[in-house]
Parts: C-alpha cells; sequence; structure tokens
C-alpha cells in the first residue's frame, strides 16, 4: 500500500505529524509512506526513518520568486503533480487545513483522500469528521480542544500513541555536540536549561527584555549551563544578548543546522520556548518543556506534547486572540513575569515543591485523558471556573463525536469527567444561559429537520409537488440562516454550527430523498449533542 | 555587519575560520569536506572551457581540488578580512593565483555562460550579495534582438501641466509601437500638490513628502508590472531612492525634459539618477550637461502625434467658429502681449489663458480666457489660414534669444496640414527648409510683411503646408521619437536584451515541455511582453476555454501561494 501524506506548513505542524507517521505504519505494516512539504521545513523528515521518500516542493519557486517568474513556479507544480500521479498511491492524507494541501491533495490521484481537498468548485472541503472539525474551530481559537498530534492522527485513522512522538540525534550531530560542550566549558554535570528566543510572528514572541531578565536571573545559579538557542535568521537577536558576561551562559543563536538542533536540545535538561518549531523537537525529544502560551497561541491546539510538559498562560480574558490581531496592549506578554518563571524552572530543575503561584499566570501541565488525547489541566489541583467546566464538557460532547460515533451515553461522559475531576475540584454555576440558548437552537433544529422530513414526503411527480418543495426548502433555508444568527451570538456552541455546515457542504446525492435524509441525519445529531449539553451541564447547574 | 572571524585547527590538522562562531568548514576533516564538495561538481562532467563561479572563499578546500580542471574560476566573497586572512595562507597561494575574487558588485564582469556552487556555510551573512552577484552574472552578453512586442514601458506622468498631453502622445506612441504599456497616472496628486503651492510655510517639504508618496506608488507599480523601461515625463513625481532602487534591478529609467532649462533647473538633480536624460535644447545646455552629468543626455525633439488632425473630431464645434485669417493659440506670456501690441492684425483670433485680461485683445478671444482642448486647437490650426507660432522668452526680448528648442505647436501645426509663421531660430533650422516646410520671421516687420503677403497667396499657403505635413508624417511623429528611444536603450543595454531573451527562452522551454496545442495558442494570444507577467497568465489560464482543467487548476492553486497563505 502506498500512502502520502501532505503537509506544506510550517516545521512545527510537520514534527505534530510524526505519530500520524508511525501510527499509519503500525496500521497498515507493509505501507510506504511519502511526506511532501516545503523544501525549507523538510529536512526534520530525514530523522524520520518510516518515511519512504521524501518529496519537496522548492518554495524558492514558489514563494520567494513566483512574482517574478511565474513559469518557474508553474513547472514546478506540474512537474510534482506529474511525478506524483505516476506513483499511484492509495491514500492521500492531507491532515492541515491549509489552502494549498487542500489542492494538491485534489490534484494528486489517489484510490481514497482523508482530510481537507478541494471541490470541483475550487472551494476547500472536508473528507473527515476530524478535518471538519479543525476548520470549525479556526473562527475562535479559544475554543479550540484538540491537539494537531490528536487530530492529524483522527484524519489519518490511526491510533495516537504519545511514544510515537519521538525524534533521535544523529551520531555525527553527538559528536559534534559532545565536542560544543567541552570546548564551550559547559559541565557535563551541570544542568543545562535551554531557551528558544523568537517565533514565526511578535505577537507569540516572548519580549526579548524579559527572556533577558530570566537568562540573567538563571546565571546567577553557577550549576546551571543556560543555553540561547534561535534560527540564523535571528542573528539580530543574537546581538542583544551579547552584554551578558556569566561564564555559564552560551549564547547559540544561529550555530545549528536542523539535525544538530536536535543533539542540542537533547541534551538539555529543561527547554523554555515560546510556541516554535524547537519547542516541538524539545517534546519528542523528551526533554522537559515550559511553553510559553501567548498572543493568538492556542495551547490546545500546539502545546508539547510530551508528559510533563507546562504551558504558562497569562490569566486574561482576551488570550488567545487571532493571528491578525493587532493588540493595542500585549498583556499576555507582560503578566508572565521573568520571576515567575525563574521560580517555577528553579523548583522543576531540583524537584522542589512548586512555588507560590503568580494569580496572573494559569500554569497547566500535560495529560492524558480517557479518550487517549493530550490535554492540559491544572498544576496544582484548585476549582475549575465556569468557562473551564463548559469548555471541558463541550470538550467531552466533542470527544464522543469524533471517536465514539455519537454514542451519547452517561458512562463515557461520566468516565470523562472523573478524569476531570482528578485534576479539578468541581461546583456549581449558572448555567441559564445555556438552557436558553441550546432550547432556541434546539427548536430550530426541530423546525429545519420537520421541513426536510416533510420535502421527503412529497412525491415529485408533478409541478405542484415540485412548488411545494420548493416553498417548504425556502422555509428551511429561512430557518437555516437564523440558526445560524443565534449560534452566531453563542460563540459557546458555534464551532458545532460550523461542523454541521461544513459537513453538510459535503453532502452530494442525486437522489433528493436520500439527500434530506442524511441533512436529517446531521441536524438531529446536533440536537442530540445541544440536549446532551444541557443534561450534561445540569449536573452542574445552581438550582 | 559586525563579524568576527578566528581560525582553529580542525582535527585533520587544517587551519579553518570561524565566524562568529559559526564553523565555515567542518572542523574535523576540511580538506575531505571540500574534495567531496568539488566532487559534486565534476560529477556532473561539466564544460571546463567555461568560468566556475563559487559563491563563498572560506579557506578554499572546496576550490583547491578543481584548480586545475576549470581555465577560469571567479570567486565570490564581499569579506575582506576572511580574504586577508586566506592570503596569508600558504595551501593558498596557488589558489589566489589562478581565480580572480569578486568582492563588489562593481568588479562583478559579464559572464556569457557559466557554472556556479556554493559554500553553503557562508550564506547565512552574505545571501543577498551573492543573490546580487548572481543577477548581475545573468547579464548575458546578448544578441538577441528585442522586438517593441517583448518590452514592457511604464509611462510615469507629470501631475498636471504642458508636459501631461506629452505623456499621453508618449504612451500611445509605446503602444502603437506594439509594447505592453501601463500609465502611472499622477493626477490624484494634483489637488494636494496645488494646496501645497499655497501655503505659506513648510512647501518645500510638503512637496517633498508628496514626492516620496507618489515615488512609493510608483515602486508598488513597478514590482508588479516589471517595466523593462520606466519613461519618466517632466515633473513627474519621482524620488532619486526610488531611481536608484529601480535601476539596480536593471530596468533603464529614462527622463524626457520637455522643458526650457533655463526656466527649470531641477533638471540638476534628477540628471544624474537616471539612465537617460532626453533633451529637447541643444547648444549650452548639452555643454552644461557634459560638464556636470555623466548620465547620457541624448537629444530629442518634440514631435506631433501620429493622426493628429484626427482628435477635430472630439469636438462638436462648427468649424467656422474657429475660422481667421491669423489666430495665435497659446499662453500670454510677456512677449507675446508685446508682440501682438505691435503686430495688430486684421482679422485675427486670440486662444489660450491671460489673453482676455488685457483690454486691447478682449475683442479677439472667442473663448475669452479659456484653456483650450487639443481637439479645438487642431481646429484652430485647420481653419486659421496663418497660425502665429512664437516661441515663449522669459529674456526681455520679443523673440527668444537663444533659439535652441523647437516647441510642440511647431510640429502640431504641421500635423494639421495648416501654414504656419514662425520666429526664426537655429533648432527650426535643423529640422525644417523655410519657405517650403514652414516660413520664419525674425523681427515683427518682417512678421506683418510675410503676412500680407500670404494672405494673399493661398495656394502658396497650401503647398508649405503639405510639405511640412508629409515631413512631419515622415520623420517627426512620437512613434519616430519612441522608436529612436527604444532602438538606442536596446542596443545600450544588455541587461535588457538579455531579459527579454530570457524571458522569451523560458516560456520557449515551457511550452515545449507541455506540449499541448491548446496551450501554445493560449500563449501564441497573449502578448510577448506580457507571457511572463503572473497576474496576467494567471487571468488569462482561468479566463481560457481548455477541454482539460489542468492549466487552471494549477493556477488556482499558484495564486495561494501569491496569497502569502
Amino acid at each position: 500500500m502506498k500512502i502520502l501524506i501532505i503537509n506544506l506548513t510550517r516545521l512545527g505542524d510537520i514534527i505534530q505529524s510524526i505519530g500520524l507517521i508511525r501510527g499509519l505504519k503500525k496500521k497498515y505494516v507493509t505501507c510506504e509512506i511519502d511526506f511532501l512539504a516545503m523544501s525549507s521545513f523538510s529536512d526534520i523528515l530525514h530523522n524520520i526513518p518510516e518515511i519512504s521518500e521524501i518529496i519537496c516542493l522548492n518554495d524558492k519557486l514558489l514563494v520567494d520568486e513566483i512574482q517574478n517568474d511565474v513559469w518557474s513556479a508553474f513547472i514546478e507544480l506540474y512537474d510534482k503533480i506529474d511525478c506524483l500521479n505516476n506513483k499511484n498511491y492509495d491514500i492521500i492524507i492531507n491532515p492541515v487545513i491549509s489552502i494549498q494541501s487542500s489542492w494538491l491533495s485534489s490534484l494528486i490521484q489517489a484510490k481514497e483522500k482523508r482530510g481537507m481537498i478541494v471541490n470541483s468548485e475550487g472551494e476547500q472541503s472536508v473528507r473527515s469528521n476530524w478535518s471538519a472539525f479543525l476548520l470549525a474551530n479556526q473562527h475562535n481559537l479559544g475554543d479550540h480542544s484538540f491537539n494537531l498530534v490528536n487530530i492529524f492522527s483522527g484524519v489519518g485513522e490511526c491510533n495516537f500513541s504519545i511514544e510515537d512522538y519521538s525524534l533521535k540525534p544523529d551520531a555525527e550531530s553527538n559528536l559534534y555536540m559532545e565536542d560544543l560542550l567541552t570546548t564551550d566549558f559547559i559541565n557535563k554535570r551541570s544542568k543545562k536549561i535551554g531557551l528558544h528566543v523568537g517565533a514565526s510572528q511578535s505577537n507569540k514572541s516572548w519580549s526579548l527584555e524579559s527572556f533577558k531578565k530570566l537568562v540573567i536571573r538563571l546565571c546567577q545559579n553557577p550549576e546551571y549551563d543556560v543555553i540561547l538557542f534561535g534560527g540564523y535568521k535571528e542573528t539580530e537577536i543574537k546581538d542583544y544578548f551579547n552584554d551578558i558576561k556569566f561564564r555559564n551562559f552560551h549564547n547559540w543563536i544561529g550555530k545549528f543546522k536542523l539535525k544538530q538542533l536536535i543533539s542540542a536540545i537533547s541534551h538539555t535538561d529543561l527547554f523554555i520556548s515560546n510556541d516554535t518549531g524547537p519547542m516541538h523537537i524539545a517534546a519528542c525529544t523528551k526533554v522537559p518543556v515550559i511553553n510559553l502560551s501567548l498572543g493568538p497561541v492556542s495551547m490546545w491546539e500546539t502545546g508539547p506534547y510530551s508528559m510533563d510538559a507546562i504551558v504558562l498562560q497569562a490569566n486574561i480574558e482576551c488570550h488567545p486572540c487571532s493571528f491578525s490581531y493587532e493588540c493595542p496592549h500585549w498583556n499576555c506578554h507582560q503578566k508572565i513575569h521573568p520571576d515567575s518563571v525563574y521560580e517555577l524552572t528553579y523548583s522543576v530543575l531540583e524537584g522542589l515543591p512548586l512555588p507560590a503561584l503568580n494569580p496572573d499566570i494559569r500554569y497547566w501541565k500535560s495529560a492524558i485523558d480517557s479518550f487517549n488525547c493530550i490535554h492540559w489541566v491544572p498544576l496544582t489541583k484548585r476549582k475549575i471556573t465556569q468557562k473551564e467546566l463548559l469548555f471541558e464538557i463541550k470538550r467531552a460532547i466533542w470527544g464522543i463525536c469524533l471517536f465514539f460515533d455519537l454514542d451519547f451515553s452517561e458512562s463515557i461522559m461520566k468516565q470523562y469527567m472523573h478524569f476531570i475531576e482528578t485534576y479539578y475540584d468541581t461546583d456549581r454555576y449558572d448555567y441559564s444561559e445555556v438552557f436558553a440558548r441550546c432550547s432556541v437552537l434546539t427548536e430550530n433544529c426541530a423546525q429545519i429537520i420537520n421541513g426536510l422530513v416533510i420535502i421527503s414526503e412529497i412525491p415529485q411527480n408533478n409541478k405542484n409537488n415540485l412548488d411545494k418543495i420548493k416553498t417548504i426548502w425556502s422555509n428551511v433555508k429561512e430557518q437555516k440562516e437564523l440558526m445560524n444568527s443565534h449560534a452566531q451570538q453563542y460563540s459557546v456552541i458555534y464551532d458545532w454550527f460550523l461542523y454541521l455546515t461544513f459537513t453538510e457542504s459535503q453532502i452530494e446525492d442525486n437522489d433528493l430523498k436520500t439527500l434530506t435524509a442524511k441533512t436529517i441525519l446531521l441536524y438531529k445529531t446536533l440536537s442530540q449533542q445541544l440536549i446532551f449539553l444541557q443534561q450534561s451541564v445540569l449536573k452542574y447547574h445552581i438550582h | 555587519m559586525n563579524i568576527d572571524i578566528r581560525i582553529e585547527t580542525a582535527k585533520d590538522h587544517s587551519e579553518i575560520p570561524i565566524i562568529n562562531d559559526f564553523y565555515i568548514h567542518s572542523k574535523y576533516h576540511p580538506i575531505e569536506e571540500g574534495i567531496k564538495l568539488a566532487n559534486t561538481i565534476l560529477e556532473q562532467k561539466p564544460n571546463l572551457n567555461i568560468p566556475l563561479v563559487v559563491y563563498g572563499l572560506g579557506f578554499g578546500y572546496h576550490i583547491l581540488p578543481l584548480l586545475n580542471y576549470f581555465n577560469q574560476i571567479y570567486v565570490v566573497e564581499s569579506f575582506s578580512e576572511l580574504i586577508q586572512l586566506a592570503k596569508n595562507k600558504p595551501h593558498l597561494t596557488e589558489l589566489f593565483a589562478k581565480v580572480k575574487i569578486i568582492q563588489s558588485i562593481d568588479e562583478c564582469p559579464y559572464i556569457s555562460d557559466y557554472i556556479s556552487f556554493s559554500l553553503r556555510s557562508e550564506y547565512r551573512w552574505q545571501e543577498a550579495f551573492f543573490k546580487e552577484i548572481s543577477n548581475k552574472m545573468m547579464i548575458k552578453s546578448s544578441e538577441y534582438s528585442v522586438q517593441p512586442d517583448e518590452l514592457r514601458v511604464l509611462v510615469n506622468f507629470p501631475v498636471y501641466g504642458g508636459s501631461f498631453t506629452t505623456a499621453e502622445y508618449v504612451s500611445k506612441a509605446f503602444s502603437e509601437l506594439g509594447c505592453s504599456v501601463q500609465n502611472m497616472n499622477n493626477e490624484i496628486a494634483e489637488k494636494l500638490l496645488r494646496y501645497i503651492l499655497e501655503m505659506n510655510q513648510y512647501q518645500g517639504t510638503m512637496a517633498q513628502k508628496l514626492t516620496n508618496l507618489m515615488s512609493n506608488l510608483l515602486w508598488e507599480r513597478f514590482i508588479s508590472f516589471k517595466p523593462h523601461i520606466i519613461f519618466c515625463l517632466a515633473q513627474a513625481p519621482i524620488d532619486n531612492e526610488v531611481i536608484k532602487a529601480i535601476r539596480q534591478t536593471g530596468t533603464v529609467v529614462v527622463f524626457w525634459f520637455v522643458e526650457d532649462f533655463r526656466r527649470f533647473p531641477y533638471w540638476q538633480d534628477v540628471s544624474k539618477y537616471v539612465d537617460y536624460f532626453y533633451v529637447i535644447q541643444k547648444g549650452e545646455f548639452e555643454s552644461l550637461l557634459k560638464q556636470m552629468v555623466t548620465t547620457k543626455t541624448p537629444f530629442l525633439p518634440m514631435a506631433a502625434p501620429c493622426n493628429f488632425s484626427d482628435y477635430a473630431s472630439l469636438d462638436n464645434s462648427d468649424a467656422s467658429f474657429f475660422t481667421s485669417d491669423v489666430s495665435f493659440m497659446g499662453a500670454a506670456f510677456v512677449n507675446r502681449v508685446q508682440f501682438f501690441n505691435q503686430l495688430k492684425p486684421q482679422n485675427f483670433k486670440l486662444w489660450g489663458t491671460g489673453w482676455y485680461q488685457f483690454d486691447q485683445f478682449k475683442n479677439f478671444c472667442p473663448l475669452k480666457d479659456q484653456r483650450i482642448s487639443i481637439a479645438q486647437s487642431v481646429k484652430i490650426y485647420q481653419n486659421t489660414k496663418i497660425n502665429i507660432n512664437l516661441h515663449s522668452s522669459m529674456e526681455n526680448d520679443i523673440l527668444n534669444p537663444y533659439g535652441d528648442f523647437i516647441n510642440p505647436r511647431t510640429f502640431e501645426i504641421m500635423a494639421c496640414n495648416a501654414f504656419q509663421l514662425v520666429d526664426d531660430s537655429p533648432a527650426i533650422r535643423e529640422f525644417f527648409v523655410p519657405d517650403r516646410d514652414l516660413v520664419v520671421f525674425t523681427t515683427i516687420e518682417e512678421a506683418i510683411d510675410k503676412i500680407q503677403f500670404y494672405l494673399r497667396h493661398e495656394s502658396l499657403r497650401k503647398k508649405i503646408a503639405l510639405s511640412a505635413y508629409q515631413k512631419v508624417k515622415k520623420y517627426h511623429t512620437y512613434s519616430h521619437r519612441m522608436k529612436q528611444v527604444l532602438d538606442q536603450i536596446i542596443s545600450e543595454s544588455p541587461f535588457i536584451r538579455s531579459c527579454v531573451e530570457n524571458e522569451q527562452d523560458k516560456l520557449k522551454q515551457v511550452v515545449k515541455k507541455i506540449n499541448d496545442p491548446d496551450f501554445e495558442n493560449l500563449i501564441a494570444g497573449i502578448k510577448p511582453a506580457m507571457r511572463n507577467s503572473t497576474q496576467h497568465i494567471i487571468q488569462k489560464i482561468k479566463q481560457s476555454s481548455f477541454k482539460n482543467n489542468r492549466y487552471k487548476n494549477i493556477v488556482s492553486l499558484l495564486e495561494t501561494f501569491l496569497g502569502g497563505e
């Protein structure tokens, strides 16, 4: 069997595909897995032996020079698509929602396609519930509740295992690192703390000033060696730290090629980072990670997926925001104070009890929940907030939809909440709004379902009937628009509505009866979700 | 940028440079690594008679194995400190004897064909420089015969003023020659400029800011259209830094100074920055320019549009409204007012701005103080027996004492097959024969005499007008001028020849590769100059009616990369 995985996004997303690759290999033992990626991010794939062939799209032609040389870009795509079509893939998996990946998934032939593709009208179209989930959650990253590692495995229809996420440094790089540690006078017995400054966007990146303060505090402990990492494009940032003169400070920004970086990070004892590719490398080399989740970053979507990973978020309502948002205050960066990060780092490294937690920060640690998915739970057990509780209940329902085939049973929810209650103290809150909103939407669903049922029962054998169908269809459409406006006003469940919309748009059938039957099923499912939400929330509702 | 270079000894006892703590060669076996790198070139069985260009000197371990193979090797390296350190190394003596180091863009030769490879470790600091050199080296000494329809020309219009019309004619002429033309129409800045000119303070600063803004807009247009030539008319807003940046890409920047240099001294600045500074005055101006600038400053006189008389159809007025024995069309400059004060002809009409304010002329201004449109000017010329053409003068004299340029009116009257009486000058005599193409005068008395004579001799007037008309059509249209410009630029600009040749070659390769008659037909239907325009190609392919959707799908995918997703 031949499988092609397409992932044209950045380094972090590619690393988050490692589990998908290994999961597929376990499921289809004799399969060959090829991987299509952009050339500048493909180096990491050479560290994954399960990949048979790495195919690269030349991003110099397709990104840097496309305005000046359209034909080279055209031929690059023409040739690659041609070449890939000759490979006769059985399955193509596009786990991401990038429009480029979706187009390629459509243009390359295969017996089966999973994930996002582009339809005949040039619009993105989902071929997996998980892709629909991912797409539906883009409207509000605060609602995002599953890590890409789980989503990718879901799209690929294989099992997720946290053990699959590992990267092994090569021998030469290890040799290089051993030498470097010696020449830079790094004591083998010292505790090495790696910090990655910079990120692909400035809104995701902690300020250099904060990093500097943290570095200075860490350097004051002679048993630590503090190592700065950064890409070679971050060499301007390197100069910012040149005035730090501690013997145990090592400014290695721009020093490593990607292969060497894996080895370098694996030699650290703790890695502190923004949401960046190297953070994902750290997660895969099993180095304990402290991730600073800032700006538009959703820790649920891209947080580090290793055990004992820690995420710090500012305790403010507006985080995460969106990638295009221009923030006037950057409070989420400022609230994470270098001293708080230092105190946490110290306690983790020394195996000491946790320090007093800063109330401006939310502290999270990684766990595996009852769905066998990456979960974020509070570092110390505390009372769950009203918003968090609703989030968890909703997440559970998502899990039921995605894992348990809509089995809205008490037992699954109970199991999930039992997991939650291990880490939180629950309480009762006023969820009247949930009931009210869900009731309105359930009523909308009912109207739509009624209309569709009537349509499906009208024989299409004469003009009168066809006119009737037209009228009722128009009413159904109105109801959908009404439902859309109600759903938009209640962001808590808007992603469910979007999910339904995406899935509905995939329904294609020439037979009206079958078409309406499939659509009815979708709305019934949404109804069930809404009702189940109400029932689940009832247990925690203050009467 | 600050670089810090130190030397270390590798495991194989060779010395290696370390730049900003980054090893340029392997710290274990740099010699072996160098041989491996050199072998990647030799394995391709290259033509050893063409030059090898190596990006990055390092300590030469990757170059030494190739010294005995290639006849000519260029090494591109901008770090002088590294070069100096390398020169002190005995193992590199032979290298420096045989290779040529290119340390700056000025040292970059034109090489018709070459092989290249890079020392990747040096890219992190010198990528931009290497790219600049690479781009310049792409300029082959091409003998390609560039056709006008393979050229993209961007005409940069003035904000307003007399040369605005000239810009329109220039643009049309380039189009008529077959070029793909876009206009950078700066009219939107007119209101702002007029406002600035009325300010009591900060006029200069504000005007400069406006020029900067318009230049930035020009830059944006340059990026999207990628013209081979940018043709600026007098008073077109363009910043010197933008001119420099455009020229660095290889595009030729032309400025046509269609003004009197004595009246508008800004030429002293702009002439230094462009590739070609065309002028309409000879003699003193030419000498001044030779002393002051090294830019090419060819003479390019004004002209008339092809089919100028066709413009008359744009005006619906009756021809009789414009009929007169004698008329003058133009602004009421001082010398002209003095001239007509003395001339006082019968059956006389004055057209243009400024005349109506003078009591003595009020009765001769049918359109009072109104600006005259092109269509109206054609009708005036065609329906006047004797068109007076008096060049403007800033001096106290009535007649322009310098006589070193020909105004556009001279050509326009001729293009209307009309008769003119014009002030004599060496410039006029250089192009036209008095009493055959036009009639000249040097004093007011002479003008009066000749008016009276030619009013009585209609057939002679018509004969002279016809001769002039034929001459203008044959030699003095804007198409002729722009052809002259194109011929000069193409013959003197290897970059444009090479660029166009590369564009057309690349396309031939693409068509050959795709090997589909439908595709080939689509390309054939696109103007050659636009066959490499990204947006244009995408649009054309999307709009086409290919049986196979494959190409449309590929361009749809291409578009997503353009969107920067």
